[in-house]
C-alpha cells in the first residue's frame, strides 16, 4: 500500500477527495422517471398554474392583504390620539378634547368592534376565510389559503388574483380590485350580525 | 477530473416544455430523461446514497412540474434543476445529520496538533476523509463536494448555493481548515475507533463498495 504525505493545497485535496469520494456509477435508476411521472399526476395543480405558488402570485396575495387591512383602519379612530398629556404641569393627568359626554361616545366608539376582529369572531364564512387566508399568509402557508378561499366558495376573489398573478406584476388596479372585494365581503359580514357596544366604564370617566 | 456531459438541446427542451403545458404526459417523461442523468449524479455525489438522491431528483422534477409555466421564458431549465436539486440535497442531509447524531458512535480524542505531515495509506486517507465529511455541516459538506469531487467552478458553487463568490470563497476557506483539523482528530483516534465508524457508515450509507479490513 501506497503511503503518501498528506497535502492540504487545493489541487492535491481535489485529487484525495475525488479518489474517496467521487461515485463512479451515476447511471439512474430506471425507476426514478416513472416515479417523478406518477408524483407529476398526483401532484398536478386541479387548474393548471397556481399563482400562489410564485413569486407574483405572493406578491400579489400580499398587496392585497396589505391595502385590505389597511382600509378599514382608515375609518377608525386613532387610539394614539386621545390620551393627551397636559403640556405645562408635570402630573400624570391625562386629559382628553371635548366634553364628557364626547369622551364617552369617543370611547364607547373605539371599543366598538373593528372590522378585522369583528370578522374573526363573526359566524360569516366569507369573512372568516378572509381572515384565514391572512393568517395562512403570515404564516407563509399559501397552499393552506389558497385551498381556504377554494373551500369558503370564493372563486371571485381567487380568480381576479390569479388573472392578476398571470403578469410579471400584478396591476394596481387589479389589486385595487380584489381589496374592494374583499372588502365589501367584511361589509356584508358585519352587516349581518348585531352591533356589539360595550357600557362605558365608570372608572374610564373619572380618569 | 470529471466527465461532462452536454446539456439537452434548447429547441428540444422548449417543446417539449409546450406539449407538458398542453398536457402531454408523455412529454414530461422525456423531459425528465433529458435531464435525470446530471441531475442524478449530482445528487449522487453530494448525497453519496442512491435511493436517497432518486428521491431528490424525483421531488426535483415534481416541484419543475408544478412550475413550469412560470419557468419556460428561461433558456434551459437545466440551471433551475441544478439549483433545487441542491437545495433539496442539503435539506436531505440536514435530515440525515439530525437523525445520525444520535446513532454515531462517540469518538474522545485528545487533539494532537503537533505532527501535521502524517503519512497515511491512500485508502485510509480515503476512509479518513469520508468520516470528517460526515461530520461537517451540510452546507460545507455540500460546498465542498461541489468544488472539489464534482470539480466545479467557483461561478457555479456560486449559482448552486445562490451565495455570492467572494462570500464563497471565505467560507471554503475555513471548510478546508475544519476539515484538516478534524482530519487531524481522526489520526489521533485509536483505529479501532475509526473502523467502528467506518463501518456505521457504510451501514447507513451505502456508498460505493468499501473493503471491510483496516
Amino acid at each position: 500500500m501506497s503511503r503518501h504525505h498528506l497535502d492540504w493545497n487545493e489541487p492535491a485535496l481535489r485529487d484525495r477527495m475525488q479518489a474517496a469520494l467521487r461515485v463512479t456509477e451515476d447511471e439512474p435508476p430506471a425507476t426514478l422517471t416513472p416515479r417523478a411521472a406518477q408524483g407529476a399526476r398526483t401532484r398536478a395543480p386541479r387548474q393548471g398554474a397556481r399563482p400562489w405558488r410564485s413569486w407574483a402570485g405572493l406578491t400579489a396575495l400580499a398587496s392585497v392583504s396589505a391595502v385590505w387591512l389597511a382600509m378599514p383602519r382608515l375609518s377608525q379612530p386613532n387610539p394614539d390620539a386621545l390620551p393627551i398629556r397636559s403640556g405645562l404641569d408635570n402630573t400624570r393627568t391625562r386629559t382628553a378634547p371635548g366634553t364628557g359626554p364626547q369622551r364617552v361616545a369617543q370611547g364607547v366608539k373605539r371599543r366598538a368592534p373593528a372590522a378585522p376582529s369583528a370578522s374573526l369572531t363573526g359566524a360569516a364564512p366569507i369573512s372568516a376565510a378572509t381572515i384565514a387566508l391572512w393568517q395562512q399568509q403570515q404564516a407563509r402557508d399559501f397552499d393552506g389559503a389558497a385551498r381556504l378561499l377554494e373551500q369558503a366558495g370564493q372563486v371571485e376573489p381567487a380568480y381576479q388574483l390569479y388573472s392578476s398573478s398571470l403578469e410579471v406584476a400584478p396591476s394596481l388596479e387589479a389589486t385595487m380590485g380584489v381589496a374592494r372585494t374583499l372588502r365589501r365581503m367584511d361589509e356584508a359580514a358585519i352587516a349581518t350580525r348585531a352591533p356589539e357596544v360595550e357600557a362605558p366604564d365608570s372608572n374610564s370617566s373619572s380618569g | 477530473m470529471c466527465e461532462r456531459r452536454a446539456y439537452p438541446n434548447a429547441m428540444d427542451e422548449q417543446a417539449l416544455i409546450n406539449q407538458v403545458l398542453s398536457g402531454d404526459e408523455r412529454a414530461f417523461e422525456q423531459l425528465t430523461r433529458l435531464h435525470e442523468r446530471q441531475l442524478f449524479a449530482l445528487s449522487l455525489q453530494i448525497l453519496q446514497n442512491r435511493q436517497d438522491a432518486e428521491d431528490v431528483c424525483v421531488e426535483t422534477f415534481i416541484r419543475a412540474f408544478q412550475h413550469l409555466r412560470e419557468l419556460r421564458p428561461q433558456p434551459s431549465l437545466a440551471p433551475w434543476l441544478r439549483r433545487t436539486a441542491t437545495n433539496l440535497c442539503l435539506s436531505a442531509l440536514r435530515r440525515r445529520k439530525t437523525h445520525r447524531e444520535d446513532l454515531m458512535p462517540e469518538v474522545t480524542v485528545a487533539i494532537d496538533y503537533s505532527d501535521p505531515a502524517h503519512e497515511v495509506s491512500q485508502r485510509d486517507d480515503a476512509r479518513y476523509l469520508r468520516l470528517c465529511m460526515e461530520q461537517m455541516s451540510p452546507a460545507e459538506r455540500t460546498m465542498l463536494t461541489l468544488r472539489y469531487v464534482e470539480d466545479k467552478s467557483l461561478e457555479e458553487v456560486a449559482e448552486l448555493l445562490g451565495r455570492p463568490r467572494s462570500l464563497l470563497k471565505v467560507q471554503l476557506h475555513r471548510a478546508r481548515k475544519r476539515l484538516e483539523r478534524l482530519y487531524t482528530q481522526l489520526l489521533s483516534t485509536p483505529r479501532t475507533e475509526v473502523a467502528a465508524r467506518s463501518e456505521f457508515l457504510i451501514a447507513s450509507t451505502h456508498p460505493t463498495p468499501e473493503p471491510k479490513t483496516l
